[in-house]
């Protein structure tokens, strides 16, 4: 009785350390892979997963990744999965005959596991296999009749296969190794499954259903396949073999150790996990991704606000983490106004060039282009790993709205509705299908729509400053593409075209007013081109402004440390960005 | 129980399944809304059953199948009728050459109504046993999985001919049959182990195909009846896409040739006039004698600017197989200045009689084209005319001919706009299409469900039986066997 409630206690804690550990490191990380799956209660879907190798563990992994959208269910779940696995651990080691004090080697497996989870490539699938593994050695070691146990073997290690993918050699090479360790006379029978395995692996390949041996055995399946996984994967399969090799070494020992001794073994162990803990952790743990992924949270979730926190207090130079300030500035219609108060780093700044279809996707609809908006979305979709993001969806539901293709959005909206996460928010947007007047009410839709160019132009033959004019354009009544036009002038330090955009939509419906750093650039123009734009008029602060600043360079010129000193009085002026960056 | 007993209960239960006890309240004078739709289409015996469900979602329904001879009742599963693949092959069997009335009734709060009952023609026509496509997501640039595919079209069985995990997730495309004939066939890889991959009788070879004397590697393919030769086209192709038009993407050619591939020797031939400067040549197709190689071809203008000005008109030039040499004239066929538009993927008719095109308002990439439509030229008479009957408001662009002549196949946005589905038609002895049909699938939420579309449908005879992995290994480590170009022999 007292055991147990031992065993209990020690459980919560394990799931308890994890669970804390999970949450401060990767709160964000779970709800960034909750994108790349999207759980559908339907029977198609359920076949389309089940069939292929590992299926079951898959279906089970997607299953649970729904719910990471929710505070605290990544690491809830993540824990409980490593926490089964240590049990189970646990169990074959004292069926080994492992003494109590040497049972902290069974979290070594799922500490390295902990870390493969880390990476944004490795899949929860490989989670979720290690335990069916585990639950199935535990299993196997509870036949004491020998024949009985090898014919259990010998069907589990292809059902193994083909529930839970390549963790079927893991399971292999750990039941071989039992039957040695075991001393049993007829050990050598359980080669048997060597031959097995290897049969399992050789069709898998030859019928083409695994495309190589590293796939088919390694932990490799549990990775994106275009890249190479971290050693701490491998190292968690080797772990538990080693954990195996390990108690059998221990039992040898068969005095009961005296506290002293058992006091040093325990501290040995603890140790030890710490010290690998906190090496992976320093190897793995990167604080750029992981502000990436809060910022990526806090744009999904529309809190504009933390976005700024975040970067005034971490300033980064990092473009992704731009574009999302940036965008964020914009969707508070404040981009022109505040932009030059954060760090900004050219015109990559407000969006980014390269492979980034997610980011790209939200960055251009904030701007309002909707076709590079939908085109992201397409391509996010398209070219992610399972052919699934449900915030694509969303997008490629909402550009498919504006343009008013309805027949696709419905197609979207349908499979959203199957959906646990989504099913209200597909809900919720049924309703403008087909009606094109709910659409162009709608505050968000609406105004997009309106925004949409009307001439036919094949984007990029210009440019995206040609874009964004078409756009300003045909919406004057929303600022943030002639904000964002402005505002690529100004970052490239484009000043003549800046003007020319000042010439042709200073005091029309598309510009009737000057942002803060549009008056600041206008400034500029004023002082060093005024046969130009002597006629126009800036605030009297700014002009002020201008001209203390102009001083203060004059003066300090000669100064070594001239930059920190313009940027302490000035370094939120686009003034400052102009001549210093 | 006696035989006789079992006879007994079995002809009790076929009289209750087949009897009608709903009391009809009202009969409706319009079709019901059904999806797909199949009324008054016309099929062959032997594809997979037509299940079809419901736009509506009524309490019950019940649709009733008959014919002079037969009568089978099915009972719909949430607005959802399967009708069972053991049934179907009686009721097709018999009804060859006949038409079968289908009767949909539903109940409503206010009782049972009737449709009124839409007929499916049987023809006597068999249709080539599997299909074979790509499965990619409409996409502009980037993907991750794709695969060529082959579907049984008796039954809803699809197996997979190849499938780009084996290959790090390269793009495969252009896979291409001579005569329908499933034991020959090639495709293309690229980006990852690039080559063009010839598959003949389970021996595969891998072709390196750029050479210095050709604008790139081969693409859009066609074989020689023979299967010594296969055309090809050379493209240096771009795609832009639009800011708003119902035309998403445009793709278009800055230069492109026809040019013809010895598969025996390995070498690449053409002719002056299928290689001209200042011209777009694409889209090369051998008649089914393969003396006639039929073309698509335009005046080169400034792309992307001029991009709706590129007009391709509709040629054929003559080919001698035994010399390997070409005609000295090009015949136009279908001339695209004279009606402003733009031909592309001319596909000829196995019996020699038919040649389908697709046409759209200019270029040549008319997947992307919503006014793109299905034509046929009479090969006899020269003349051209509009397939009524398979178009929509939306995209019909890839088309192929089964072995017989008398289907085809072809891929049509009209379902939502984006996601290309095939679609097959019987056509008669005057070269006229009957009313379409979409691929049947065992689950009618199928095509909603599936986020790929369906591209390049060619009809095959029967099962591809080379392995996967075998083609996945020549691509990984074979070289590549580099193909020369050799000029047209004089």
């Amino acid at each position: 009785m007292l055991n147990k409630k031992i065993s209990w206690i020690t459980g919560l804690l394990v799931f308890a350390a994890f669970f804390v550990f999970l949450q401060l490191t990767c709160e964000y990380h779970f709800y960034y892979i909750e994108q790349d799956q999207m759980f559908r209660y339907s029977t198609i879907y359920v076949q389309s997963k089940i069939g292929s190798p590992g299926g079951l563990s898959l279906l089970i992994s997607y299953f649970l990744l729904q719910f990471f959208s929710l505070k605290f269910a990544g690491a809830a779940l993540v824990a409980l999965l490593l926490t089964l696995i240590t049990y189970f651990t646990a169990l074959l080691m004292q069926r080994m005959g492992a003494k109590k004090e040497f049972l902290i080697i069974s979290l070594f497996p799922s500490v390295f596991l902990l870390f493969a989870h880390f990476n944004i490539y490795y899949h929860l699938q490989g989670t979720v296999a290690y335990l069916l593994m585990a639950v199935t050695f535990y299993v196997y070691v509870l036949f004491t009749n020998f024949r009985k146990r090898i014919v259990f073997g010998a069907i589990t290690i292809p059902v193994l296969f083909v529930i839970g993918g390549s963790v079927f050699s893991l399971y292999t090479a750990g039941i071989i190794l039992w039957e040695i360790l075991s001393k049993n006379r007829k050990w050598y029978v359980s080669v048997v499954f060597i031959f097995i395995a290897a049969v399992v692996a050789f069709v898998s390949i030859n019928i083409g259903i695994i495309s190589s041996y590293r796939f088919a055995l390694l932990p490799d399946f549990y990775f994106n396949p275009l890249l190479a996984p971290p050693p701490h994967l491998l190292m968690a399969w080797i772990a538990f073999l080693l954990t195996l090799l390990m108690t059998k070494g221990f039992s040898f020992y068969k005095k009961p150790l005296s506290s002293r001794k058992n006091l040093i073994v325990i501290s040995l162990q603890i140790a030890l996990l710490f010290g690998v803990t906190y090496k992976i952790y320093q190897k793995n743990f990167d604080a750029q991704t992981d502000r990436y992924k809060r910022l990526n949270y806090y744009f999904y979730t529309s809190q504009w606000d933390k976005i700024n926190e975040l970067n005034r207090h971490e300033k980064t130079t990092n473009y992704l983490h731009l574009n999302l300030l940036n965008s964020a500035l914009a969707e508070k219609g404040v981009l022109a106004d505040q932009l030059f108060q954060f760090n900004q780093n050219g015109p990559y700044s407000l969006v980014v060039e390269g492979n980034v279809p997610v980011l790209l996707s939200d960055v251009y609809f904030t701007m309002g282009d909707i076709a590079s908006s939908q085109r992201y979305a397409l391509e996010a979709y398209t070219s992610s790993e399972d052919m699934v993001n449900p915030r694509m969806l969303q997008r490629l539901v909402q550009t498919a709205l504006i343009y008013g293709t309805y027949p696709v959005a419905e197609k979207y909206i349908s499979l959203m509705e199957q959906t646990l996460m989504y099913k209200k928010w597909a809900k919720e947007h049924r309703k403008f299908l087909c009606n094109d007047k709910l659409v162009e009410q709608d505050s968000l839709l609406g105004p997009k729509r309106k925004g949409l160019i009307t001439e036919p132009v094949l984007y990029d033959t210009k440019g995206i400053t040609s874009d964004l004019e078409g756009i300003a354009v045909a919406n004057p009544s929303d600022k943030t593409a002639i904000e964002y036009l402005g505002l690529i002038h100004l970052l490239s330090k484009d000043i003549e075209s800046f003007g020319g955009l000042i010439k042709k939509y200073y005091r029309t419906d598309v510009l009737p007013g000057l942002p803060k750093s549009f008056e600041e650039a206008l400034a500029i123009l004023m002082v060093y081109d005024p046969q130009n734009y002597g006629n126009y008029r800036v605030s009297d602060q700014t002009q002020l402004k201008f001209a203390d600043f102009n001083k203060t360079y004059n003066q300090k010129q000669n100064s070594n440390d001239l930059s920190t000193l313009m940027y302490n009085l000035y370094g939120k002026t686009y003034w400052y960005y102009y001549i210093f960056k | 129980m006696k035989f006789t007993d079992y006879i007994l209960v079995f002809s009790l239960v076929f009289f209750l399944s087949c009897s009608n006890n709903t009391d009809i309240q009202k009969k409706s004078p319009e079709y019901p809304d059904i999806f797909p739709d199949y009324t008054e289409v016309t099929i062959p015996a032997n594809i997979a059953p037509l299940n079809f469900s419901l736009k509506e979602n009524p309490d019950d329904a019940i649709l009733l199948i008959e014919n002079e001879n037969q009568k089978i009742k099915i009972n719909s599963r949430n607005g959802e009728f399967l009708i069972p693949e053991g049934k179907r092959k009686r009721l097709l069997t018999e009804a060859k050459g006949k038409t079968l009335h289908f009767t949909v009734s539903v109940k409503k709060k206010n009782g049972w109504i009737r449709y009124k009952p839409f007929s499916v023609n049987v023809s006597a026509d068999p249709i080539d046993s599997y299909i074979a496509y790509r499965l990619i997501p409409p996409g502009y640039e980037l993907w991750s999985k794709m695969g060529i595919y082959q579907r049984n079209l008796e039954n809803y069985r699809q197996s997979a001919i190849y499938e780009n995990y084996l290959t790090k997730e390269n793009c495969v495309n252009c896979h291409s049959f001579p005569l329908q004939n499933p034991d020959k066939m090639l495709f293309h890889m690229r980006q990852t182990y690039p080559g063009t991959m010839l598959i003949d009788n389970g021996k595969i070879e891998k072709l390196n195909t750029k050479t210095a004397h050709t604008l790139s590697a081969l693409v859009y393919p066609s074989w020689h009846p023979s299967g010594d030769f296969i055309a090809f086209s050379v493209n240096k192709t771009m795609q832009l896409f639009h800011q708003n038009h119902k035309n998403r993407i445009e793709v278009y050619d800055l230069s492109s040739d026809a040019v013809v591939y010895d598969v025996k020797k390995h070498e690449i031939t053409t002719s002056p006039l299928l290689s001209q400067k200042g011209v777009f040549e694409t889209f090369p197709t051998f008649s089914p004698d393969g003396e006639t190689l039929y073309f698509c071809t335009a005046d080169s203008v400034n792309v992307p600017s001029e991009y709706q000005q590129v007009k391709y008109s509709l040629c054929s030039i003559g080919f001698d197989p035994h010399s390997r040499t070409f005609g000295d004239k090009v015949d136009t066929l279908f001339n695209a200045a004279q009606h402003d538009k733009s031909v592309s993927f001319p596909r000829v008719s196995p019996d020699g009689k038919w040649l389908m095109f697709t046409l759209s308002e200019y270029g040549n990439f008319s997947i992307w084209h919503k006014d793109a439509d299905l034509w046929m030229l009479n090969l006899a008479t020269k003349e051209s005319y509009p397939l009524d009957k398979l178009n929509s408001n939306d995209v019909e662009s890839y088309h192929s001919w089964s072995h017989n002549s008398r289907w085809v196949v072809f891929s049509s946005r009209r379902i939502d706009g984006l996601y290309t589905r095939p679609f097959f038609a019987h056509i008669n002895d005057d070269g006229n299409p009957e009313k379409p049909f979409l691929l049947p699938q065992r689950s009618t939420k199928f095509y909603n469900e599936l986020l790929y579309s369906y591209n390049i449908p060619e009809f095959i005879t029967g099962k591809v039986e080379v392995s996967k992995h075998k083609i996945a290994q020549k691509a990984i480590q074979d070289k590549g066997i580099d193909v020369k170009f050799s000029p047209m022999s004089e």
